[in-house]
Order: structure tokens, then sequence, then C-alpha cells
């Protein structure tokens, strides 16, 4: 494959990268190209001009915003991986980070190719909207947020425009005794797409369950939350047994298809099983037990 | 037992632990693999393959593509000089089809162009009406009468046979009979680079290749016979070799015929380079068995009888097939004794991808199947895995089941004894059982052991030369007809050149293979290289040697028995024997001189008009076969190995990790220490993908995946530490006794695991891969797989 006919662009700074893309038809944002380049020479996608992101400064870096984290979508997965604010607000952000591709991938691939690129087996979005996060969507006419849920209409799909970049994922600082996990399963240990995963967000009140989210991703479409799971645990004394019940309403809740990575059978199995691992992991750092990473 | 080391002051360069010769080299970019040749002019070439596994061509349309501008030639079947196919075995593989595809790996035409773009379009352009036929993919069926047929003669492509005793007396004297049945998978070979080639027409009209080629002999049978020139006027050239594993061969004859018909026409350049996409689709891969098992023991765990029933899966063409299926049918049994012995192996032709040489060359298939089932045999009679196989396993002067004698140190029971004490087996096993009561992960560990024939046996002619040019600065270049494709020949015959000649490694240069230049060497397969390349170099080198001695003896005033060659000088030694270690301290001659350099000494010799080259030869001691009754010593010598793994199970999930590893071989001598350890870590990471992971999983002729997002290797994190225990039994005919290792340390790695994994699941898994599912049921589960819609 070769991009002979394509025209690259590298804006300088944000407002000329989206005044190229209100100006062009048809281009194609990059940012690490980790997921663009493979659907181009998959010939998923025909593309005429790329627009790369690499020099805008404004969609760079990680701001403790004290009551929130704003983390730049050119943020790359290695730096979630080591920074040491997500690393003490959100470790299960640092986890999913951790977990995935492989150490020159994690390098360049960024956390908004991650959520725009809409794969059903991305690793961030899960714990991300386990953490309640929004995105921060920009044209050079307006600006408009959402949740990351939101984000999300189907399979490779998003509400984002083509005239549209997203500028940066907002994180509200956890309440206290809130414990956030990611669990994912994949066919071999590094440099491997999720066949399932499951993040869980718990949060406690007088030892008892008062908010709780579980999120599937891998087995539907689009990230989903498992509504039927969460509610299962509100005003629940934490338990194995109640873990258990929760992990039944989620493989419900599962949607997957079976593909050469995994039949419906066992992808609904691994929900099963991850959402109450990741339940107990989840009550764990909201007991304060876990120690933070790093 | 003997120490699992012995003592080499014997040797100065043989058994120490150099770098590979060519890692600098290939580290910087320096080395120019086939996709690195260039020519100036040069046109891109582009298959069209077929689009149907089975099919009938009815026509073939090239117009539009001749018309684009940018196109040089679009060639048929109509446009081959010479015969329209090739292959060691059954001639029948096809360069461009004319009247048949029979799998998606087929080529009906070929397009050369100024740019791949260009190529490519022309490709698409060309139109092909087929009529389609019904499509044979399972090879037990394919053998039924009522099966349309892949080729004209039917689809039986080999059956090979071995008769020894009474399989009827054998299972009526025992107490115990089991019958199972296993079944491996396809796998691909997964080398780094993919096939390319440059092909150029030569000033003569004759053709000159270079590129990713294994086997160059063949290659050029190949090339001659379907451009119809004499062998003199066909030139293939070796590129350094982004690895093989057996999988360069008829996949590269093909690619070589396509690229030097498109360079004839045209008389310019043509590089043709596969994508992984179209290596996957196109190049053959390691045949998947289907075996049936049936074996008796008397109450005492001694093997009566084994029957043995094997289907494998050739795919569309014969190739290697042949003669992979000969060495399972010797191997079958596993490296015990057994006085009865009915094995079959059928090779059945399919619609499936082709299948051929793989590292191990149908031993791993056997080796899960006899190591599975001495496992299972333990457990029925109530014995551990370790007691059962040293009840039975071969001995000095034991006859294996082509009733030949054994008559050299047979070290199985010394490898399993080694793995098993290092691995703390039976201790392990009885410490896994009380954890796995109730705790989880569950642990279990597992052994396996073979035998293996060295070379290529009774399949073929086993010979090969080498070149040895001593220059007179002293430096020293050689060339060997059997080649270096990352396994580390360069290396290994450096090192036996540095032994015999008294140099060092740095001053060696190893030139990589050209037919037009060194003699036919057979294929550089069956873990033959070091032992038969070896040879022939040790020979070349004696022969220069005995040429320079007498003008060294003469110089230095010494007899020529008192000479030492050894670090680039030339010495007379103080101790009357060559191969004295290192003597400092080289009486005076009676010239004044009491050392020479190696290089002054060539220097003389070559103003002498002594010469300083020498192409040594080696043929390999005899062997025999009788096709009627599968009997015959198979092979001249054999090697010996045990493996041993440790694993962890999540029942829950079906994951499973490999904790650890142990490999023990014996190879007879360690020639290059750093490259023999290298030969087992990679062949162990090579049978754990085979045991856990990979699978080119086909459905109706038309496979599930196409790249490696897909086909699933392991990395890194995927691979434990392996401790290594090498033997040393130096064989009577090895160079320095070495045999061989490269296909050993990979046949066993996966029977290892698959009985870690039945030991901790209490459960046998009786095919590969051990997938998830399998792990947690014992059974796949079928599926209609889609590419990609669950994720990218
Ligand atoms: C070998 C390999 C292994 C991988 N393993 C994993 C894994 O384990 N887990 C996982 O989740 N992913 C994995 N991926 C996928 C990929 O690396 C990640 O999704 C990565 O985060 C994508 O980021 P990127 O910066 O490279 O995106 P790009 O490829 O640059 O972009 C991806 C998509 O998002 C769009 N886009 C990018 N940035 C913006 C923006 N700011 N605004 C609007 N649109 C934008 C692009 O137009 C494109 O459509 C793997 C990929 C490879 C090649």
């Amino acid at each position: 494959m070769k991009l002979v006919d394509v025209r690259f662009h590298a804006p300088r700074g944000l407002e000329e990268a989206l005044a190229l893309l209100e100006g062009l038809k048809d281009a194609r944002v990059m940012a690490g190209g980790t997921d663009l380049l493979v659907d181009i020479k998959q010939g998923l996608r025909e593309v005429r001009d790329i627009v790369s992101l690499h020099r805008i400064a404004e969609l760079k870096g990680i701001e403790d915003e004290g009551d929130r984290l704003r983390i730049g979508a050119l943020v790359t997965v290695r730096e979630l991986a080591s920074n040491a604010a997500v690393a003490k607000h959100i470790p299960a952000l640092a986890d999913a980070a951790r977990s995935m591709a492989s150490e020159q991938i994690r390098s360049i691939a960024t956390i908004g190719g991650n959520i725009s690129s809409a794969v059903p087996s991305a690793d961030l979005p899960p714990p991300l909207i386990a953490a309640d996060a929004g995105v921060e969507l920009e044209s050079s006419r307006s600006a408009r947020r959402m949740s990351l849920l939101e984000f999300f209409t189907g399979p490779r799909e998003t509400v984002c425009l083509a005239t549209e970049l997203l500028r940066s994922v907002v994180i509200p600082l956890p309440p206290p005794n809130t414990g956030i996990s990611y669990f994912r399963f994949t066919l071999r240990e590094a440099s491997a797409l999720a066949v399932a995963s499951v993040a869980c967000r718990i949060t406690l009140k007088s030892g008892v369950v008062d908010r709780a989210t579980v999120v599937l991703g891998a087995v539907a479409p689009t990230p989903i939350l498992a509504n039927k799971a969460s509610r299962s645990l509100l005003g629940k004394n934490p338990s194995a047994e109640l873990f258990r019940e929760a992990a039944s309403h989620a493989k419900e809740e599962a949607k997957p298809i079976s593909d050469i990575r995994g039949c419906v059978w066992h992808r609904k199995e691994l929900v099963h099983v991850l959402t109450q691992r990741a339940l107990a992991e989840a009550l764990e750092r909201a007991l304060g037990k876990a120690e933070v990473a790093e | 037992m003997p120490a699992p080391r012995k003592k080499r002051t014997a040797f100065a360069a043989i058994g120490t632990s150099v770098p590979n010769v060519d890692a600098v080299d290939k580290v910087t970019g320096r080395a120019k693999y086939g996709a690195d040749h260039d020519r100036k002019g040069q046109l891109y070439g582009r298959v069209k393959y077929s689009e149907h596994p089975h099919a009938l061509i009815l026509s073939i349309d090239v117009s539009r593509a001749v018309n684009l501008s940018g196109v040089r030639a679009v060639l048929t079947h109509a446009d081959i000089p010479g015969e329209n196919s090739f292959g060691t075995a059954v001639p029948h593989q096809v360069v461009l089809c004319s009247e048949k595809v029979r799998y998606l790996g087929d080529v009906v035409a070929i397009v050369a162009a100024d740019s791949e773009e260009i190529a490519a379009k022309a490709v698409e352009s060309i139109t092909v009406k087929y009529k389609i036929l019904p499509v044979v993919s399972d090879p037990v069926e394919a053998l039924s009468p009522r099966s349309p047929a892949v080729h004209a003669g039917g689809n039986l492509c080999v059956h090979q046979k071995v008769r020894k005793g009474d399989v009827g007396t054998g299972f009526s004297q025992s107490e115990v009979v089991l019958e199972r049945e296993y079944a491996t998978q396809k796998v691909e070979h997964a080398y780094m680079e993919p096939e390319a080639v440059l092909a150029e027409p030569g000033e003569n009209g004759g053709i000159t290749v270079t590129g990713s080629v294994q086997n160059l002999y063949s290659i050029r049978r190949g090339l001659a016979r379907v451009l119809a020139l004499p062998l003199g006027r066909v030139r293939v050239r070796q590129a350094t070799l982004g690895g093989s594993f057996g999988g360069k061969d008829e996949a590269m004859t093909a690619l070589c015929c396509r690229a030097a018909l498109l360079a004839l026409k045209t008389g310019r350049p043509v590089k043709m380079v596969n994508t992984r996409e179209n290596s996957m689709r196109e190049s053959y891969k390691r045949h998947p068995y289907r075996m049936k098992y049936k074996v008796g023991a008397d109450r005492r765990g001694f093997l009566k009888a084994m029957e043995i029933t094997i289907h494998a899966d050739a795919g569309a063409y014969a190739a290697m097939s042949p003669f992979v299926t000969w060495r399972s049918t010797v191997q079958a049994t596993g490296p015990y004794v057994v006085p009865n012995v009915r094995t079959d192996v059928y090779a059945a032709y399919t619609n499936n991808c082709y299948t051929s040489a793989m590292r191990g060359f149908g031993s791993p298939q056997v080796c899960f199947g006899s190591e599975s089932l001495m496992d299972e045999l333990a457990e029925k009679l109530g014995m551990d895995p370790l007691e059962v196989r040293l009840k039975n396993t071969l001995r000095g002067r034991s006859t294996t089941a082509t009733g030949q004698k054994l008559n050299h140190t047979v070290s199985v029971g010394e490898a399993l004894l080694n793995v098993t004490k290092k691995g703390r087996f039976l201790k392990t096993r009885a410490s896994n059982r009380k954890h796995n009561e109730r705790s989880h992960p569950k642990k279990g560990v597992g052994i396996s052991c073979s035998y293996r024939g060295v070379s290529l046996g009774a399949e073929g002619v086993d010979a090969a030369g080498v070149t040895v040019s001593l220059q007179t600065d002293g430096s020293v270049v050689a060339s060997s007809g059997l080649v270096d494709m990352g396994q580390g020949a360069a290396t290994t015959i450096s090192l036996m050149v540095a032994e015999e000649l008294g140099v060092t490694v740095d001053r060696i240069r190893f030139l990589g293979a050209d037919t037009s230049r060194l003699p036919d060497s057979g294929p550089t397969v069956a873990s033959r290289t070091s032992f038969m390349a070896g040879q022939a170099a040790r020979r070349a080198c004696k022969e220069i040697v005995e040429r320079i001695r007498p003008v060294a003896s003469e110089v230095l005033g010494c007899p020529v028995d008192s000479l030492l060659f050894r670090n680039n000088w030339v010495s007379h030694s103080t101790e009357r024997t060559r191969r004295g270690p290192g003597s400092r301290k080289a009486g005076r001659g009676r010239a004044g001189r009491k050392r020479l350099r190696l290089g002054e000494l060539a220097s003389l010799c070559f103003a002498r008009g002594v010469s300083l080259f020498a192409h040594g030869w080696y043929r390999a001691p005899a062997t025999s076969w009788d096709e009627r009754t599968g009997q015959g010593d198979a092979y001249f010598t054999f090697v010996y190995g045990a493996n041993l793994a440790e694993v962890e199970v999540d029942t829950e999930t079906g994951t499973v990790r490999v904790t650890r590893f142990v490999s023990s071989h014996d190879v007879g001598r360690v020639l290059n220490l750093n490259g023999a350890r290298g030969q087992v870590y990679g062949g162990v990471a090579m049978g754990l993908g085979y045991a856990l992971f990979e699978e080119y999983a086909e459905q109706d002729g038309r496979p599930s995946l196409e790249n490696f997002d897909e086909y699933l290797l392991p990395t890194v994190s995927d691979v434990p530490e392996t401790e290594i225990v090498f033997i040393e039994n130096p064989d009577r005919l090895g160079p320095y006794g070495a045999k061989s290792l490269g296909e050993p340390a990979c046949e066993i790695a996966a029977p290892a695991i698959a009985n870690a994994v039945c030991d901790a699941l209490g459960m046998r898994v009786r095919e590969l891969p051990l997938t998830l599912e399998r792990v947690r049921l014992g059974r796949g589960l079928s599926r209609k797989e889609k590419r990609g819609s669950a994720g990218p």
C-alpha cells in the first residue's frame, strides 16, 4: 500500500485545523494513525486528505483542575499509563491503558483516536464511562459537550461530524469511597484486542452500595451500560453472592456476536466471570484497600 | 547417568558461544533481504488469484489489462515456453492455471507494470469466467469414491505404511487396550519476511533470480522446467532470508517462475513481493492430521502393539506430502519399543491451501498423538506418565518400529530424567493435585519425549558440498550449498572452518548461496545442515591443510604432524598432537622461526602454486527402505529429547499460561552454545503457538483469516523462560559428534503443554490448539466466523 494520492496536512494550531476541516471535503483526521492507517490499508476508507493533529499543542497534556481531570485528545496511551494524576484518581484508566496493544503502539496511539474510532473492543471507553467521563467537541463554528456514552452511536460510528474534532475528555474526580476497575479478556497476553471487557464502579455509603455502574465492552455494537446489573447492586451489602447475581444480569444484557475471536457463548461466559472479578476489585478500591499503582 | 556437559578442551572453536556472524548486519539494516534487491528499470509483478477454491476456467479476458498505460506484459498459461507445472515428488503444481483452479491461492494470470499500483489495477481488470465445482474440504471424505476429484488421478496423494510383527497377536497379549483419536490443526510458518524475488534476464538468454529462497536447487529445477532452459542458464541466488521454517520452497518456486516469465517476456528485471495477505493465502502450511491410535499393553505397562491410522490434508498439490508423511510413518509410535506395529498414513488432495514442509516435517502431529496416548495409557494403568515412558523407551540395541537396530547411545531415557529432575515432576504433580482441590487457577505439569531421524533418511539423496577458499592474508571465504535462513548455519559452518583451519571466526566470510557457483546440495531441511554441510566443510578444510602443511613444516623446520594451527597462527607444537591444547611454547625451528602467521603461510603457498581452494563433498551413510513392508534402516542416526511444561489454567475463562519450561536434547555435540540455545528458545515458542493459539482455519476452502491480527502468534509475553539441559553423546558419524537440533527443539513442546493442561483440568483434550472453548468444554464450538464484525 502506498499513500501516493493523499494530501497530508499538518496544521500548527487548533484553529487552523478546524478551518481545514471546514474547507476540505472528506478529509480524515489523524492522531497516532494506528487505527486510521490500518483502515486505509484494508481499503475500509478511501482517503484524499489527511489532517494530522501532531503539531497541535492545544490538544496535548493532562490537567488536574481540582474537581476533574481534563485529558487532551492527543494524550498518548503511554502517558495515560504512567501519569501520576491518572494513577491516583482513576487507576482503572491506567490499568486499561497498560493492558493495550504493545509498547510501540501505546507510544503513539492517543486517547482521542481510541475513542473516535469507536471500535467496540476499544479499551479506554469502558473505564471512562464508568467514571462518568464527558467529551468536548469543537468545530470552527461551535463547541459542544456530552457524556461519553452518548458519543457512540454504533460500531465505528459517533456523533462527531466531519468538521469537528474531539478536543478533550473530562473526568470528574470520583467521590470518596468509590472504586473503579477494568478487566478485559484477550486471546494472548499482549498485542491483542479484547474479546470481552467489563468496567465497574462502586460507591459505598455506610457499607452499602450507593452508586454502581457496570459497563460492558466488545459485546455490543458500542460500549453499553448493564443497567439491570448496576441496579441490582444498589442499597445492598456487597458480597460474592451479590456480585454473582449482578454478573448473571450482565451476562443477559450482553449482546455479543460470534467472530473469529470468540463465539456468543464464550463472550457471555466471559462477561459473567469478568463482571464478578471487576466488581470485587472495584469494591476493594472503594474500601481503600488496593494500593494505587505507581 | 553421564554428566550433561563434557569437558571440551580438545576444541578451540567448537562448543564456544558466539553471536551469529550476520547479527550485526541484520540489526543495523545492512543485510539485504529479498525485497531489498532493486535494479534500474525494474517492473513490478502481480498475480491474478483464483476466485474459487474449485472451478473450471471457461475463459480468461486480459484485454482491458493489456491496454492500461504502464502495463508491460500480461501472461497466462498460453505464454509458458516449457511445462506449466513443477514439483519434486509429483510435478503437477500449476504455475498459471489453464483448465482448472484447485485452491484460492492458484494463479490464473500475471502482470508486469511500471509501478505496483498500475499492476494492481491491471490485475483487477482481468476477468475470468468459471464453472464452479463442488469443494473438497475434508481429507477423509476426499478419499471416498463419491468425492469429486481434485486431480485427474483421484484424491489419494500418498499412502505410507509400516508393518512390524503382527498387531493381532500383540493386542491379544494385551491386558489394557486403548483406542483414541487425536487431531492437529493447520498452521502457517509465519516467517517475518514474506516471499520476495527479483528476476533478471541474463545476457546469455538465461535468467538470474535473487530472493528469499530456502531450497535453491529445487527452485532452479522448477525454473528450468517451466522456462525450458538448461540448468546452466538458470541462476538462483539467495538473499538474506528473514525466516523460512521450511516455508520458502514450493511457494518460492511458483513466485520465481512467475517473475522469471515476466522478466523474459519484457526483457526487464521484474520484482515480485508478496503482501502478508497474499503470503497467507497462497503459501503452503503444515498438514493438519487426524489420527487414530490403538495401543495395547500388559498389566506391568509394557507395550505390546500399536495400530495407527492417519489422514493428512495435503490440500491442492502434493508438494512434500509424500516425504512429510513418510517421516510421520517412521516416527508415529514415539520413541518406544513396540513389538507389533501397523501404521498407515494417507495424504489426500482437497481444495484447501496446500501443505508441505514445516519445521518438524510430519513429527509435531504424531508427537502430539503418541505423547497424549502415553499419558492416557499411564492413567489407565494407574501409573505416572514418567514410569510408563521409562518402561518402554528405546535403548541402545533396541529395534525401532521400522525394524532398525539402534547401534548408538540412545538417550531418550536420559532426556526424560533430566527434565523431570529439573522440573521435580512427581513432586510438582502431587502438590498440584492438592492445590487444585481447593484453589484456583488450576496447575498442571506435563512431559513429552521423542526420537527423530537425522537428515533426509531413506526419503532422498543425501549429499552436500561446501567450498573453502583460504586467502593469502589468512582470511577465509566459505560458501555452502545448504543455506542460512536465520537458523545460524553461516555461524555454525564458520565455526567448523575456524576449528579446522585454526583461524578465528572474525576472519571468515560466509557467502550467500548461488546455484551457479556451488553444487546441488539438496534442500536445507530436515535439520541436516550442521551435519551435512559441517562434514563437507571439514573435508574441504582438511584438504587445504594437507596441502599447506608441508610448506609450514619446511619453514618451521618441524615434522608435519607436530604443527599446530590455532588463532591465525601456525606453530610447532611441543606436544606431538596436532590437536593438543593451545601450546604457547612452541620450539624454534631450523629456519629460526618458531611460529608463522597463517597469512604468511598462505602467501608462501600461493607463491609456490599450491591451491588454497577446496571443495568438500559429503555423502550421508547408507539407509534402506522396503516400500512393501515399511521396514528398513530409515535414518543413519537419531536424536532424542524430552520436554516438561508447567501451566496454570483459569478454568473460568479458559486461559492457559505456561509458567515453566524445561527442555533437554541430545545433540551429539554442541557446536555453538548461543545458537543451540536459540534453537531451543525459538522451538519452544513455536511449539507454544501450536499448542495454544495458532490455527489457519478454512471453511469450504476459504480461509477465515488473512493476517496476523487474527492469526495469533505467541508474543514474548506468552513465552516462559526455558531451562535447557543439553546432552552430548557424540555421534560416530557427525562432525565433532554433532547431530541435529532445529526440529527436535520444536516438535515436543506442544504435547508437553497439552499434557500439562490436561493434568490441570483432569480432563483430556485431544485436539490442538487448546483454545479457550476446548479447555473449558473439552470441545470446540462450531460457529460461522465473520471477519472482524465485533472489532476492527
Ligand atoms: C497492533 C495494534 C494493537 C492494538 N491494540 C489495541 C488494544 O489492545 N486496545 C485498543 O483499544 N486498541 C488497540 N489498537 C487500536 C488503536 O491503536 C487504538 O484504538 C488507538 O488508541 C487509536 O489512536 P490513534 O491516535 O492511533 O488513532 P488514529 O488512527 O489516528 O485515529 C483513529 C480514528 O479516530 C479519528 N480521530 C483521531 N483523533 C481524533 C480527534 N481528536 N477528533 C476526531 N477524530 C479523531 C481518526 O480520524 C480515525 O478515524 C491496536 C492497534 C494496533 C495497530
